[in-house]
């Protein structure tokens, strides 16, 4: 063998070397929080020694704008009763990073109550696979994001409106989907009086934040004669009539949507006023307050600079 | 890096790279075909346009092979192989109860035809690359796990520039990888060190 085979030889042995050496060059690895973590001897429980309270917001920890969702966190600290993430948990790539750096520090430490759902900024990472990982069990089934659970009285119903996008989430919304024959099975399951649902997309919004990807999805709460619907994604507080699933509205069985997408991103503007839209609070950073009673439920919209901007109640069908 | 920094750079790449091609133009004469030789990239690429949404770039740093052969006319044919080692995350809880496995990569082989001008000094090639190129993507969360495993048809256009001591040459290899693919084109410009030798 001569002077040159024998350098390119060398070359490619340099090469495969450098590629066995390399290989591991760009892995990260993070350590997670536990996924069963006990609730703080001192601070907020669950149990509010009366009725139910569910508090809940979307839209929460923006890496650029970190202070808002520290904010709307202390409300959280100050409040008992059970938290809803309403999506987009972290308002950047969904990244693994984002949710222990910046969700973490926040409402974070609320995860051992929280019972999330995800949204379209989780999907931005593939699967949403940080989001199931840093949830745990409280995500429902891995790369699913649907599922159920009671409070007190009530069923409440967690629901992936990342619709099917052909890319990186597989879960569907559309009538037969797994999820909507999911949905109908679960709530035949549970015929309690008072049911709540809540994803991120909103059906209705007088934002250019909704998403009709979730009429089919709403159409089998209607049916059912499911009472509230909770939703973030558009960065305001909205709260709508009673409506049917076209939108039109139905008092006696329709179903209220409240849209409280103040957890912490910035805020947007409304444009024309969607129909049967009955209140609508842009610039506000705060927490839905639900109390959860036998038949009927109340709510209150908590701003961060401690009023209570928008408040009722209302029976169960 | 933003696109402006990136835009930047690249101008001032391919003006070193008329430059050299001026200079090896008018050094045609000395040519000695540098035929056959192989080459070790190793390098970097961004994927500024993706396939799909997904956040993670599967590109990244790089490493690749290639061997080649220059015919009469200054034609250039061969063969390279790029695995760009994309981007990798695992994270667990202290008792193992949860775990998060994502890596994306890319690796793309495939044929290269160009024009190769050199002398005792410098080596300049032009070619255009196609192949196949294969995008595996690993998402798992505990035992669940989801594959994005595709695979493309890319077009790669590219410049070497190399300096040459003896049989041995080292330079800069730089090349756009593009994925015609739906809804968007796919382009990833890319940045290898090279080192080849004369067989």
């Amino acid at each position: 063998m001569g002077d040159t085979p024998r350098h390119a030889v060398a070359l490619v042995l340099v090469g495969l070397a450098l590629a066995a050496t390399t290989s591991g060059a760009c892995r990260r690895s993070r350590t997670l929080p536990p996924c069963v973590e006990a609730p703080p001897d001192h601070g907020p429980k669950v149990e509010t020694g009366g009725d139910p309270v569910v508090l809940a917001a979307g839209d929460i920890a923006d890496e650029l704008n970190p202070t808002s969702a520290v904010a709307t966190a202390g409300l959280l600290d100050q409040n008992d009763g059970i938290v809803l993430a309403l999506g987009d948990a972290v308002q950047g790539d969904g990244s693994l990073d984002e949710l222990l750096d910046v969700y973490g520090p926040t409402w974070g430490r609320h995860r051992w109550r929280t019972h999330p759902v995800p949204g379209n900024h989780d999907y931005l990472a593939p699967h949403a696979g940080p989001y199931f990982a840093y949830f745990c069990a409280a995500a429902g089934e891995p790369f699913k994001g649907f599922y159920s659970f009671d409070v007190g009285a009530w069923h409440l119903v967690a629901l992936n409106s990342i619709c099917a996008d052909g890319n990186t989430n597989d879960v569907d919304c559309a009538a037969s989907s797994e999820q909507e024959r999911w949905l109908r099975a679960d709530l035949a399951a549970h015929p309690a009086l008072c049911t709540l649902a809540y994803w991120h997309q909103p059906l209705f919004s007088s934002t250019e934040g909704s998403n009709t990807g979730t009429q089919d999805l709403w159409r089998a709460l209607y049916d059912a004669g499911v009472e509230l619907v909770l939703n973030g994604h558009a960065h305001v507080y909205e709260r709508f009539a009673p409506q049917t699933p076209d939108g039109a509205l139905d008092p006696s069985r329709g179903i209220r949507q409240i849209v409280v997408g103040t957890g912490g991103a910035p805020p947007v503007s409304f444009g024309a006023t969607a129909a049967n839209s009955e209140v609508r609070i842009s610039g506000r950073y705060g927490v839905l307050k639900l109390t959860l009673r036998a038949s009927d439920y109340a709510w209150q919209m908590l701003t961060i600079e401690g009023d209570i901007v928008d408040q009722g109640s209302a029976p169960c069908h | 890096m933003s696109l402006s920094d990136l835009r930047e750079r690249c101008a001032l790449v391919v003006a070193l790279w008329l430059a050299a091609m001026t200079h090896a133009s008018r050094a045609q004469a000395d040519e000695r075909p540098l035929s056959p030789s192989v080459e070790l990239l190793g390098g970097y690429g961004v994927e500024l346009v993706k396939v799909g949404t997904s956040d993670p770039s599967a590109y990244g740093l790089g490493l690749g092979m290639r061997a080649g052969l220059v015919l009469p006319g200054h034609l250039y044919v061969g063969g390279t192989f790029v695995q760009q080692l994309g981007w990798k995350q695992t994270a667990s809880d202290a008792l193992g109860t949860s775990t998060y496995r994502g890596a994306y990569h890319v690796t793309y082989t495939g044929a290269e035809l160009g024009w190769a001008l050199a002398n005792d000094r410098l080596l300049v090639r032009g070619y255009v690359g196609t192949g196949a190129l294969l995008a595996f993507g690993r998402t798992a969360v505990g035992r669940v796990e989801r594959r994005d495993d595709r695979a493309y048809f890319y077009v790669a256009p590219g410049l070497l520039t190399a300096a040459r001591i003896g049989r041995w040459y080292g330079g800069f290899d730089m090349r756009f990888v593009m994925v015609p693919a739906q809804p968007t084109t796919e382009w990833a410009p890319a940045l290898f060190f090279t080192v080849g030798t004369a067989l």
